[in-house]
């Protein structure tokens, strides 16, 4: 039987569109390797394109989830590199105007604190921050409850504004 | 605090990783749309297998008969020369994280994962286009040991 609505390639696809910085980002907090990380975005659409039938729920957060297993897969192989998810000052395309010296330093100390984190909530902040999912497509994706997602983006949030006032 | 994560610049994947999406995409064959829950998900392959084993006796019997066609086995004598079915076999796997738990007697946990697989086989005769499937799902509860921190 051929189920002609909705064709879950194009959603796919625009998933990928809507979402590509922020499934590379998650993927680069996991292995903190650009390359690498391409290649777990790439091996988690080959899995979904392996996939039979489209999965449950929100497909979104699923690819969000697919895209982090990838990555902790590929981090089994080989421990994780040491690059940031940050562009670094020579990386930037145009000068910043945090560029002055107390925000530049705010800006170091945040991403500093940021990669400090537990990856739980380090990757919460990716999902939510970075790729603009709601707190319900994160816990679908990682399989927590609604509220242990929630307290965790708002630990990780105390935990860097403690960090940025005591710098103030 | 938000807003300042928001401001700092990311690095940005290459183009190459839009041309990889762009070609798995392309090759990809279409993915079924219907959504089937857990239980379906379970009940369902085995119809399939059970109707599966069904049509690969049919099919031995009437290979042993004479051929896919149906023709009885005066019409078609040299069972030799009919061409052997093509065979294509194909497997999905799935493994999802499960939560940790504590097994009666042990001291460390274990994080449970849930491994599905399907594979399915398909028999298709060159001559006729006759083809049959048979799926085969398998599901099972692993129980890794985790790591203490």
């Amino acid at each position: 039987v051929t189920v002609e609505e909705p064709c879950v390639k194009q959603e796919l696809a625009g998933i990928y569109v809507e979402h590509r910085q922020g499934l590379f980002t998650l993927a680069l907090s996991i292995v903190r390797d650009p390359e690498r990380a391409q290649d777990a975005v790439h091996d988690a659409f080959a899995r979904l394109c392996r996939t039979a039938h489209r999965p449950t729920g929100d497909l979104t957060a699923y690819v969000f989830a697919a895209v982090r297993n990838a990555a902790i897969d590929i981090c089994r192989r080989s421990p994780p590199g040491t690059v940031s998810i940050f562009e670094t000052e020579g990386d930037s395309p145009e000068p910043s105007p945090a560029a002055q010296v107390a925000e530049h330093e705010r800006d170091q100390l945040v991403r500093r604190e940021l990669e400090k984190l537990p990856d739980a909530q380090k990757q919460v902040i990716m999902m939510k921050i970075y790729g603009e999912l709601t707190f319900e497509q994160i816990a679908q994706s990682l399989g927590e409850p609604l509220q242990t997602v929630a307290s965790r983006y708002r630990r990780a949030l105390a935990r860097l504004r403690e960090t940025m006032e005591s710098f103030v | 605090m938000e807003d300042q994560l928001r401001r700092q610049p990311l690095r940005r994947p290459g183009v190459q990783l839009d041309e990889r999406i762009e070609a798995l995409l392309e090759a990809a064959p279409e993915i079924a749309t219907r959504n089937e829950s857990p239980v379906r998900w379970r009940i369902v392959p085995w119809m399939m297998a059970g109707s599966g084993f069904t049509a690969a006796a049919a099919v031995a019997v009437m290979a042993w008969m004479g051929g896919f066609d149906g023709s009885s086995a005066t019409q078609r004598p040299m069972i030799a020369s009919v061409p052997a079915p093509v065979e294509i076999t194909e497997t999905w796997t799935t493994v999802e994280p499960g939560e940790l738990i504590y097994l009666e007697g042990e001291s460390e946990p274990v994080r449970t994962a849930h491994y599905q697989s399907v594979q399915q086989t398909r028999w298709i005769d060159p001559q006729t286009r006759a083809r049959i499937e048979l799926t085969i799902p398998d599901e099972q509860v692993l129980l890794i040991p985790a790591e203490a921190y």
